[in-house]
């Protein structure tokens, strides 16, 4: 059975085919070892013959596969192998032969137990201790575990890419470092795609110059492209030519059955009222946990989690509320010692419920779960597979997942997502690159190590795949941040955070304080900006929103919040208080600052799956023949199809049905505003840059602010007289796209946030300062400040110029936004304009799910002015000057 | 720009206030060494304020001149915190603020120094030109007072109108999605006197916003929903009373 499809593409990364026999791996592992493995396991797993025999002979290698399918015990076979058989030789060194990295702490420790325990049961075979040495190192080590580990270095090093990155930059520690045999990164999906994998990529290659000789391991679950993932994990053997380090792939994503389907609460997802779809919901929900031994529900926001707990425990007292606790919330926001005491409830089966929003995606030993249920859609066919894969943990096991869809829309993104997994097309991650806040945090590190000429630094900083087609001029340019040359020379002391000497080409630390600045503010995982919302008088808190929804709130509004309405009273530093309940209708428009955005591939997916209904709508085809067809394209149930059929005859006869090869345009006005609906179904990332394109068009033209509104399935733009929104889509141009949306983003509360991120991991706002921990919420006060005051030194100063790079390539997709213009441009893509009476049945979600924002056009003068004529207007022009 | 008056012989004067039949200028909360202050905290902020705070008051005095006979002016009253470090004076302190005070005796005759809650150790900095740090001031029945506390003088309580600062006022406008917060002065009453609130003359902030913060200062601890907004942009906006913005 050989599990790995498709083909290598060329050159030093390429597929492994075909597996090593079990003989070959027995011909190299010590017998202490090999009598071990056969107590406890028949035969290899997949993964082993695979990987075993490549890690042996010191071979990079990604590994591929669903949890629980020994991926683990794959990477330390042959790493524990050898350690025993050094062991038994007497030849066994005082120094780190394994890094093992891994993005949760909560998984070092579950990984420590699980090499603690085969070493001890090993020693027992053996009939006297080994002396081989497992220690994790977080930043919840202790100083007097750091000294231990420093005076006699663990053989394995269990640690996450933080503490890795400040053991390199402790030159004591480094010693330890110079002759490492293995670096294990484990859940490398969960990394690869953020800042984190970015920062992790120079940190391996900091590592890899101290142990040249090193292999790199990569263990990941469902994810696509495997190639560029491997890439990321070796990096670039010869910056000169390009060559990335040899990796065998070996993906056996597929090793595990799935039984996956797409359940709606009710026969007809239009009819039903919100009250009566929320009660079928938990009925489905309460029967489907009943029926199983543990079920793990995923929401898509934590405060979803608490919700769907909270009225389970409502409707269900016998079930749910009972005195032994059975349902339990696991989510970031919990403190560690709840999330742990949820995982070990979990691990003794304790539970027969868990509700999780992201947090036990991941590998975390969390026992046997038999049902794995999908409250709305995952967004990703890759985030999909990786949830339900949490069930049915062993290997041979069947995954189940149930997806649970509550409207329309979400019941054609879920079954087009099913058909996606079970046909195994996996959409493709981005990885972020030329990532300069990154950049500038680790070279401030590397100057605290080592003094380095900055060539060699900068071929080591090329080496990483994230860096690859780093310029040397953007390189520069964060070595003149660092060394606080945009500040004039008598105040640069207070500002320089390196030592760099340009006659020489050398840089190194500066000052005393670098070293402790650099272990208390490393990292790039942003503190996030919440404005906490309490009701008056009782400080009893309902919820959390994003600060900037604080500042468009005025006395009086209302809005909602977790499902309910409040009436916003007034603001005190980072707390709202509010009133509860409230009559009136919101005044203002909820607002989720970063939801997870439908993958493009996806996206795409659903386009293709519209245009082959159109084409039968078009071709005059029965029910039955439609019923039929979406049945067998969609592998879903009969209610289900039906009210697929329904909602795309509706659209069908009321309007036009949009597809990946036809955008439709769909205008019309209330309350005297002009709305245009995009029908462009290429999910938020591509559809953030479009709209912002757009409006920028149209109120380019007319100077003033224009609203937009984005989803996964289109955008509105909406401005208060009739505008051209099919000429303004016409109007852009691809090749132009860039600096457009670099000039409609300069004002957006979008950039002003990311900017913040940004400048916290350039050390540029540092989190703790001389024992000073700032408050997110001064920290985004001073960022704005910061931000004005870094566009005067340079507007394309290195840390704004990463904040734009971050929000048009990691936030939003403009490489796909400009192909998408490209088809349009070319022909491939049509556009299609049409008027509506009202908002058709494709576009309500789309008006009323957006997420909205105005492209600030209008100078702040100007709107000063025009708030003033307003108010005048208001007043009567009594106080009129 | 031109010189606003809002109420008999006190005119709003960009961000400040200019007392007509004294020939006085008021400005407040300036909060030099602001930058350095920052960086103590680990928010490394280009240095920008000095500069800023210098060309706004050469504009300020340019409008002036248009309405003065003599060209120095009487006295320029700072009400208070100039300084931004509560327990130390800083570097950028010492020489800013220094270089503040002789730019000031450059257009007047004196400059008058009221304390403010920040303004704890601007003694040593203000001696230094022969200056001496006061409580606060009463100008031909106008008291003008950084307004952190209530005075107990006598010349408060006779006083009917009082010109205050310290929480640095700023109105937020609001259309659809957007909104922008300006700089403003407030006018309205204080236990029957009349009472002004100068905005800051800080160039880095803006100031908090009126229309959703509560306030802690004496003076601002109540109803402002009847005080008259009058926005600082290019010129002075008289946006009416706070329940007409909200």
């Amino acid at each position: 059975m050989v599990i790995a499809t498709a083909s290598a593409d060329g050159g030093e990364i390429a597929r492994k085919e075909v597996p090593n026999t079990p003989d070959e791996i027995l011909g190299i592992l010590n017998p202490l070892v090999k009598q071990w493995f056969f107590s406890r396991f028949k035969e290899f797993s997949l993964p082993q013959l695979f990987g075993v025999m490549e890690i042996h002979s010191r071979g990079n290698i990604l590994v591929s596969a669903p949890t629980g399918a020994t991926k683990t015990l794959t990477a330390f076979l042959s790493i524990l192998n050898e350690l025993v058989d050094c062991s038994q030789k007497g030849i066994l060194e005082d120094r780190i032969y394994c890094v093992y990295v891994s993005p949760l702490k909560a998984l070092n420790n579950d990984i420590s137990k699980n090499l603690k325990e085969p070493l001890e049961e090993i020693e027992k075979l053996a009939g006297k201790k080994l002396g081989i040495r497992v220690a994790v190192r977080t930043g919840d080590t202790t100083a007097a575990e750091k000294s231990k580990m420093l005076r006699k270095p663990p053989h394995i090093l269990i640690t996450t890419p933080e503490s890795l990155a400040i053991v390199l930059s402790s030159s004591k520690f480094v010693a330890h470092l110079g002759r490492v045999d293995w670096c294990i990164i484990d859940e490398i999906h969960a990394l690869a795609e953020n800042k984190r994998g970015v920062h992790l990529s120079l940190s391996l290659e900091r590592l890899q110059r101290l142990s040249p000789a090193m292999t790199r391991i990569g263990l990941s679950a469902t994810i696509a492209p495997l190639e560029e993932i491997a890439k990321f994990l070796v990096g670039i053997a010869d910056v000169g030519s390009g060559k990335y380090r040899n990796c065998k792939i070996c993906d056996v994503q597929f090793v595990k059955k799935m039984d996956l389907k797409v359940i709606s609460p009710v026969p007809d997802l239009i009819d039903a009222s919100q009250a009566s779809m929320r009660d079928a919901m938990y009925t489905l929900i309460d029967s489907l946990i009943q029926e199983h031994r543990t079920t793990l529900i995923f929401t898509n926001t934590r405060s979803a989690t608490e919700r769907v707990i909270n009225h389970l425990k409502e409707k269900f007292p016998k079930n749910y509320a009972t005195a032994e606790q059975t349902i339990g919330a696991h989510h970031g926001s919990l403190s560690k010692s709840h999330r742990y005491g949820i995982e070990s409830a979990l691990r003794s089966g304790k539970l027969k419920c868990v509700v999780s929003s992201t947090s036990l995606e991941l590998g975390i030993d969390i026992g046997y779960v038999d049902l794995v249920i999908l409250l709305g859609s995952p967004k990703s066919v890759a985030r999909a597979i990786q949830r339900i894969g949490r069930s049915g943990h062993r290997l041979h096991e069947t995954s189940t997942g149930r997806i649970v869809v509550l409207d329309r829309d979400d019941l054609v993104e879920c079954a087009v997502l099913l058909k996606s997994a079970i046909e195994k097309e996996i959409d493709r991650i981005h990885l972020p690159t030329n990532c300069l806040d990154v950049l500038a945090q680790q070279i401030f590190g590397i100057a605290i190590a080592d003094r380095i000429n900055i060539n060699d630094l900068f071929s080591m900083v090329r080496s990483s795949y994230c860096y690859h087609n780093l310029g040397f001029n953007d390189f520069k340019d964060v070595l003149d941040y660092l060394a606080g040359k945009y500040i004039s020379l008598e105040d640069r002391h207070i500002y320089a955070k390196i030592w760099y000497d340009e006659s020489t080409g050398m840089v190194g630390r500066r000052g005393r304080l670098s070293r402790v600045i650099y272990m208390t503010n490393i990292g790039t995982i942003p503190d996030e900006t919440f404005v906490t919302v309490k009701i008056s008088g009782t400080e009893q808190v309902v919820g959390k929103i994003d600060e900037s929804f604080l500042e468009r709130l005025k006395k009086s509004d209302v809005f909602v919040l977790g499902g309910d309405k409040y009436q916003f009273g007034h603001a005190k530093g980072m707390v709202a208080y509010v009133k509860g309940s409230v009559d009136r209708p919101p005044t203002i428009p909820s607002w989720f600052s970063e939801m997870l955005p439908l993958s493009f591939d996806l996206a795409s997916s659903i386009g293709r799956f519209r245009r082959l209904m159109e084409e039968k709508f078009n071709h005059n085809r029965s029910r039955e023949e439609i019923l039929e067809f979406i049945n067998s394209y969609l592998y879903v149930d009969g209610n289900s199809a039906q009210s697929i059929y329904s909602y795309f005859r509706e659209q069908f006869l009321f309007a036009e049905i949009p597809h990946d090869r036809k955008i439709v345009i769909e205008s019309y006005a209330e309350d005297r505003r002009h709305y245009a609906v995009f029908h462009s179904m290429f999910g938020r990332r591509v559809n953030d840059c479009l709209s912002r394109a757009v409006a920028f068009a149209i109120s380019r033209t007319q100077h003033r602010d224009v609203e937009v509104g984005i989803t996964d399935n289109g955008f509105y733009v909406a401005y208060e007289k009739p505008f051209n929104a099919t000429a303004a889509l016409k109007l852009l141009k691809s090749e132009k796209l860039p600096q457009i949306l670099s000039a409609a983003l300069e004002h957006t509360e979008i950039l002003r946030r990311r900017f913040r991120h940004c400048a916290a991991r350039a050390l540029m706002i540092l989190r703790e300062y001389k024992g000073y921990t700032r408050r997110v919420g001064r920290q985004q006060v001073s960022s704005q400040i910061l931000i004005n005051a870094v566009r005067r030194i340079s507007p394309d100063f290195s840390i704004l110029k990463e904040a734009r790079r971050e929000v048009l390539e990691d936030l939003m997709d403009l490489p796909a936004a400009s192909a998408v213009l490209r088809l349009l441009e070319d022909g491939k893509i049509k556009m299609k304009a049409i008027n509506t009476p009202m908002p058709s049945p494709f576009a309500f979600s789309i008006v009323l799910e957006a997420h909205t924002d105005v492209m600030r056009m209008e100078d702040r003068q100007e709107f000063l002015k025009r708030m003033h004529q307003k108010v005048l207007e208001r007043i009567g022009g009594k106080a009129a000057l | 720009m031109a010189l606003i008056e809002i109420l008999p012989g006190i005119a709003i004067a960009d961000l400040a206030l200019y007392l007509r039949k004294e020939n006085i200028l008021v400005i407040g909360d300036v909060h030099l060494g602001y930058e350095e202050a920052m960086g103590r905290q680990g928010v490394f902020l280009p240095r920008f304020q000095f500069k800023d705070t210098i060309s706004r008051l050469e504009k300020i005095f340019s409008l002036l001149r248009l309405q003065l006979k003599s060209k120095k002016l009487e006295a320029v009253v700072v009400n208070g915190d100039l300084k931004h470090e509560f327990g130390t004076i800083t570097g950028q302190e010492w020489r800013e603020i220094l270089k503040l005070i002789d730019f000031l005796l450059g257009h007047s005759k004196q400059v008058i120094l009221v304390k403010g809650n920040h303004d704890v150790k601007l003694a040593p900095i203000a001696r230094k030109r022969g200056i001496v740090v006061v409580e606060d001031i009463a100008i031909n029945g106008k008291f003008v007072s950084h307004g952190h506390e209530i005075p107990a003088s006598r010349e408060f309580e006779k006083s009917k109108i009082v010109i205050v600062g310290d929480e640095h006022p700023a109105v937020s406008l609001r259309e659809g999605a957007r909104s922008e917060l300006y700089k403003c002065f407030i006018l309205g009453k204080w236990k029957g006197k009349r009472m002004i609130v100068m905005p800051s003359f800080n160039q880095v902030t803006i100031g908090t916003d009126i229309m959703k913060e509560k306030f802690i200062s004496p003076f601002m601890r109540q109803d402002l929903s009847q005080f008259e907004v009058f926005v600082i942009g290019d010129k002075v906006y008289r946006f009416g009373k706070v329940r007409d913005i909200a």
